[in-house]
């Protein structure tokens, strides 16, 4: 029986190499450019009749729309609003790598930690640029707690460099380890089905119950990573 | 979003041509088409009253998955404090050789980041990692729009 973890092996699909640097072509490749073709399809085939009332794929596409729109509204405010379209595809890219990973025979690219580190190391670079940009020096006021008194400044100031680092980690890790546990869970569940022959009927059950819970997940993972995206662009907004 | 299907399936009826949901509605007004103001106020009284007979179930079943995740989110913060102290300090020791000096206050130094940062997303103060402000936020707004209070799953330690 194969290893549970099989499934997250990245296979070359078309090798290359440049300069001594493997840059192949991999199966992890080839599903992030399965799932940004289905967003583009999702989302332009479904606003494409412009109805006043939507059918069923335009009201999906609205209510995506919508769903970030208010999310940035929320959380951000109006100077968030130019920011739109890096979070919003951030949600569906994320979105849709969950969901694919959920099709038997495919590939989570979001259960691997480089994908996810890159994604959030992407963000807190953003927000902080924008942070710099907008503040300037002012900024590092962000590192040491008003009204605190200044002799705490050794500790705090440390302390608050390192809870502001740790958020690319932290943001990274949620996502990553959320696909993989619940992707090694399926697998073991379903070795279970088939060592225990007829009694593997309740493992089966207990596996359809997995299965809609990691929907849930997939779903309120990607949630989770936008909105927390959204709060760091905020505190680098407003200050606080 | 889920238990919108009773609702839809009493005022529209399936075009079978488009595809599509159309509202049904008495011959003579098939003419001109029903205002939006119309429809909203009708998807606003089926919201509601659907709400009446959901709503708390809802609610419950939102608290428990939004606990779940904020309980995960905080093993995850705590964790990833400590290792980004553990990161720098070992960085700056193999910088300056010395080696188990600064590791051992970055650790310590990690260690209360991350009880911060846990302290921070618990508290939901918006600053650094606020989820349970936005959490709140959204709440409220859920529950403005559909004007019915369903403040219970707010009472309910997250």
């Amino acid at each position: 029986m194969a290893s549970p973890v099989e499934q997250f092996k990245i296979k070359p699909i078309i090798p290359i190499e440049i300069g001594g640097i493997d840059i192949s072509f991999t199966n992890s490749a080839l599903f992030m450019v399965v799932s940004v073709a289905l967003i583009t399809v999702f989302l332009t085939h479904g606003v494409r009749s412009r109805a006043m009332v939507p059918g069923r794929w335009q009201s999906m596409a609205e209510l995506s729309y919508e769903f970030v729109a208010n999310m940035i509204r929320d959380n951000v405010g109006a100077e968030g609003r130019r920011y739109f379209p890096f979070i919003f595809a951030l949600f569906m890219f994320v979105l849709f790598g969950n969901l694919i990973g959920m099709i038997p025979m495919t590939f989570t690219y979001t259960s691997h930690i480089i994908v996810t580190f890159a994604l959030a190391f992407v963000v807190f670079l953003g927000v902080t640029v924008i942070g710099f940009a907008r503040h300037g020096l002012h900024f590092f006021r962000f590192f040491f707690p008003h009204g605190a008194p200044i002799l705490t400044a050794p500790i705090l100031i440390p302390i608050e460099l390192i809870s502001y680092l740790s958020r690319p980690f932290s943001l990274a890790v949620r996502l990553f380890a959320n696909m993989t546990v619940g992707h090694i869970i399926l697998k073991v569940i379903a070795g279970f089905v088939v060592a225990m022959g007829v009694a593997g009927v309740v493992p089966l059950a207990f596996l359809a119950g997995v299965t809609v819970l990691e929907f849930g997940i997939a779903v309120l993972q990607a949630y989770v990573f936008t909105i927390l995206s959204c709060i760091y662009l905020h505190d680098a907004i407003h200050m606080h | 979003m889920l238990h919108r299907k009773p609702y839809l399936a009493r005022a529209f009826r399936r075009d079978g041509r488009k595809g599509g949901l159309v509202p049904t509605m008495a011959e003579d007004e098939r003419k001109s088409p029903p205002s939006l103001d119309d429809l909203e106020s009708r998807l606003r009284a089926a919201r509601a009253r659907e709400d009446d007979e959901k709503g708390t179930a809802r609610a419950r079943g939102r608290a428990n998955s939004a606990g779940m995740g904020l309980g995960f989110r905080v093993a995850i913060e705590l964790v990833a404090g400590v290792m980004v102290g553990f990161g720098i300090g070992y960085g700056l020791d193999l910088l300056f050789g010395t080696l188990p000096l600064l590791m051992v206050v970055f650790l310590f130094l990690g260690a209360a980041a991350g009880v911060l940062n846990v302290y921070r997303s618990a508290k939901g103060m918006g600053e650094a990692v606020g989820l349970g402000e936005a959490q709140r936020r959204m709440q409220e707004r859920t529950k403005d729009g559909s004007d019915q209070s369903r403040g219970d799953g707010r009472g309910e330690p997250g």
